[in-house]
């Protein structure tokens, strides 16, 4: 990817190596004017004047002329340089907010069953990456942008199409084990302000996923809420359910259980929310699908056409001059002591 | 008048067309050769930035303006980037407190190039968990975390150096770890003299400068207890003698390269040591092929026949005064 490119024709024809051009002074050498036809002969008054071959000497001096010409753009890597183009799609854009606390790297367990040291669950964050992996795969033609939170937001990936750098964030979460704190509010007010000053096309999605809940105070609450009406999202909530957690639809009448209070406090934000239990394995088939059914709006995006490298075809066309220079040479009788029999 | 076959095989063998038959032969071979596995180098580099407050230190100049160190580490590294051949990757990490967090596993280079400019631009201290910044541990850690990735990554860890709470001289943390097994390039950011710190509050608000007595000035180790009990129990080593006590210069607030302690840590490590003055020096170092691996890359040959074609047109129109007469 290094190396200085020439646009020829911006957006449309570049040229990856330039300096080989100065082998075009080379291309010349065939349009010299040159003696080479002379003939060591005293008189040449009466030879009869050869206008056919006087035209085939000259066509094939530019087909070489051409051939050369064409071997070097060849060489200077004449190509289409990648280019997008806008297109329009159904799709969401999605904002993955990710849990990177320490609470993640605990063991996924079945309801009922007591936490303990020596367990062949699978950790929370493994779950999690798991699933989210699968719903990226499934979704590719969605716009990801990801956000790991613990004490602090961190915005890793803006929206990309890139799956694969959606995946490489994701995955980077099994690297180490997860900080200690947790701050799920400013989690969801940064991942809802990436919407901020972008331009509406396509659903807009933010999917927690996130093994606890949190008390959120009212003015957090309200500075969410309203982040969230403004840029009109829709929040998907893949729970993943802590040891001894009572799950989300518990009775949260006293409002102690941080999940119940967020599960909550998202219902009541003004914006449509649902809440996935991940310990179901077809969750995420249904969160799929849910938002297969409700976010297929027409999603601007970008398509990106790979550059095209037409090096192959200026040697084709060299190929194809190179051929009628010798042809033109081939059929001309050159100076007659060049062919010394016939 | 037309030549008979005989006849223009024979011109073609002349060595008046010859040159022009073998251009004509090595276009044709240009034009259907494809690209063949050839070995080339590519690189597997997880970077890792040190986003601790001691990195937003001035003591670097970017377009005629001081800049924090982070911020030229990010303005290099993004410059560095282009220099890697196709088919090498990158990912990001951060360092804060004492270990790593990674952002992104590494991705291929050239298609994601953008991205990865993205991730890099949005890298900065306000990401920081946490205010300690102990630069040994979080080394030590991050090679602990890569060693057993596939395929294992080289690790480019670019830090001041600057430890926070400091290191008592002598118990300092020790890689138990088999040197190299990680290998790597500690770039060194900073000035060689005393800068303040810049302080920041958790929303990126400046706060002025770091004070002498708002940081750690001795080691936890010559502090023993004093820092939570509030008496004067010292830490004893193995024999029961008290630990020597530390005379602190009272410079901890302020910031430079620790140059000296990074080099230790590269020789502990069997990493290599960079100081970062441009982006070229850094682009070389981390193309060292130390870290390269060779594998096939499907290279494009059909360069090489085309240009002997063109030299050999150019042999076949050369000058007269070139020709034999």
């Amino acid at each position: 990817m290094n190396g200085f490119t020439l646009n020829l024709w911006p957006g449309a024809l570049e040229l990856g190596a330039p300096w080989w051009l100065l082998l075009l002074l080379l291309a010349l050498l065939p349009l010299w004017p040159r003696r080479r036809h002379t003939l060591d002969y005293a008189c040449i008054d009466w030879l009869p004047a050869d206008p056919l071959g006087n035209a085939l000497l000259r066509a094939g001096r530019i087909a070489a002329a051409i051939a050369m010409a064409a071997a070097v753009f060849g060489l200077a890597g004449l190509a289409q340089p990648a280019t997008e183009v806008q297109r329009t799609g159904r799709g969401a854009e999605i904002v993955i907010a990710l849990d990177r606390s320490r609470s993640m790297d605990e063991a996924l367990l079945p309801k009922g069953r007591q936490p303990s040291i020596d367990t062949t669950a699978e950790a929370k964050g493994k779950v999690a990456r798991r699933l989210l992996a699968d719903f990226a795969e499934r979704r590719p033609d969605d716009r990801y942008s990801l956000l790991l939170f613990s004490s602090a937001p961190m915005p890793v990936v803006p929206f990309t199409q890139h799956g694969d750098v959606v995946q490489a964030g994701i995955q980077a979460g099994g690297i180490g084990r997860g900080l200690s704190e947790t701050d799920i509010g400013r989690a969801l007010l940064a991942g809802a302000e990436q919407f901020d000053r972008r331009a509406y096309s396509g659903s807009r999605i933010l999917l927690l996923v996130s093994d606890g809940g949190a008390q959120i105070d009212e003015a957090m609450r309200e500075k969410i809420r309203r982040a969230l009406q403004r840029n009109r999202i829709a929040v998907y909530w893949i729970f993943i359910r802590s040891a001894l957690s009572p799950g989300l639809n518990a009775d949260a009448g006293d409002g102690n259980i941080p999940e119940v209070a967020l599960n909550q406090f998202l219902k009541s934000a003004g914006v449509p929310y649902q809440a996935f239990e991940a310990e179901d394995p077809e969750a995420v088939k249904e969160a799929v699908a849910e938002v297969d059914r409700q976010q297929n709006l027409p999603l601007d995006y970008v398509e990106r056409i790979p550059r095209r490298d037409f090096s192959g075809w200026c040697y084709a066309l060299a190929l194809l001059a190179g051929a009628a220079a010798l042809a033109c040479r081939l059929i001309t009788r050159p100076a007659w002591k060049e062919e010394v029999q016939s | 008048m037309i030549a008979t076959t005989r006849q223009l095989l024979a011109r073609a063998r002349s060595p008046h067309s010859r040159p022009l038959a073998i251009a004509v032969a090595l276009f044709a071979l240009a034009a259907v050769l494809p690209p063949l596995p050839l070995p080339g180098r590519s690189y597997t580099h997880m970077i890792v930035l040190d986003i601790t407050q001691s990195m937003n230190t001035l003591d670097y100049e970017l377009d005629g303006k001081p800049v924090d160190r982070l911020t030229y580490a990010k303005h290099s590294l993004g410059q560095a980037l282009r220099s890697l051949p196709c088919g090498s990757s990158v990912g990001w990490g951060v360092f804060s407190e004492y270990r790593l967090l990674a952002l992104m596993t590494p991705v291929e280079v050239c298609s994601n190039y953008h991205e990865l400019l993205a991730t890099l631009s949005n890298i900065d201290g306000q990401m920081s968990w946490a205010g300690a910044s102990e630069v040994s541990k979080g080394l030590f850690s991050s090679i602990r975390a890569l060693k057993d990735l596939d395929p294992k990554p080289s690790l480019i860890f670019v830090t001041d150096g600057h430890e926070a709470p400091p290191l008592h001289p002598k118990l300092r943390p020790s890689f138990d770890g088999e040197p190299g097994v990680v290998k790597g390039l500690i770039v060194g950011t900073g000035g060689p003299t005393l800068s303040p710190i810049p302080k920041f509050d958790p929303d990126g608000r400046p706060l002025g400068v770091w004070r002498a007595d708002e940081v750690a000035q001795i080691d936890t180790a010559t502090r023993g207890r004093a820092g939570s009990s509030g008496n004067s129990e010292a830490m004893v080593d193995e024999s029961g003698n008290q630990m020597a006590q530390v005379q602190s210069a009272g410079t901890e607030h302020l910031s430079s390269l620790k140059s000296v302690h990074l080099r230790d840590l590269a020789s502990q490590t069997g990493m290599s040591y960079h100081t970062l003055a441009d982006a070229e020096g850094l682009a070389s170092a981390m193309t060292d092929a130390d870290f390269a691996r060779t594998q096939s890359v499907p290279t494009r040959v059909g360069w090489l026949p085309a240009l002997l074609g063109v030299l050999a047109l150019a042999w076949a129109f050369r000058p007269d005064h070139l020709r034999r007469r």
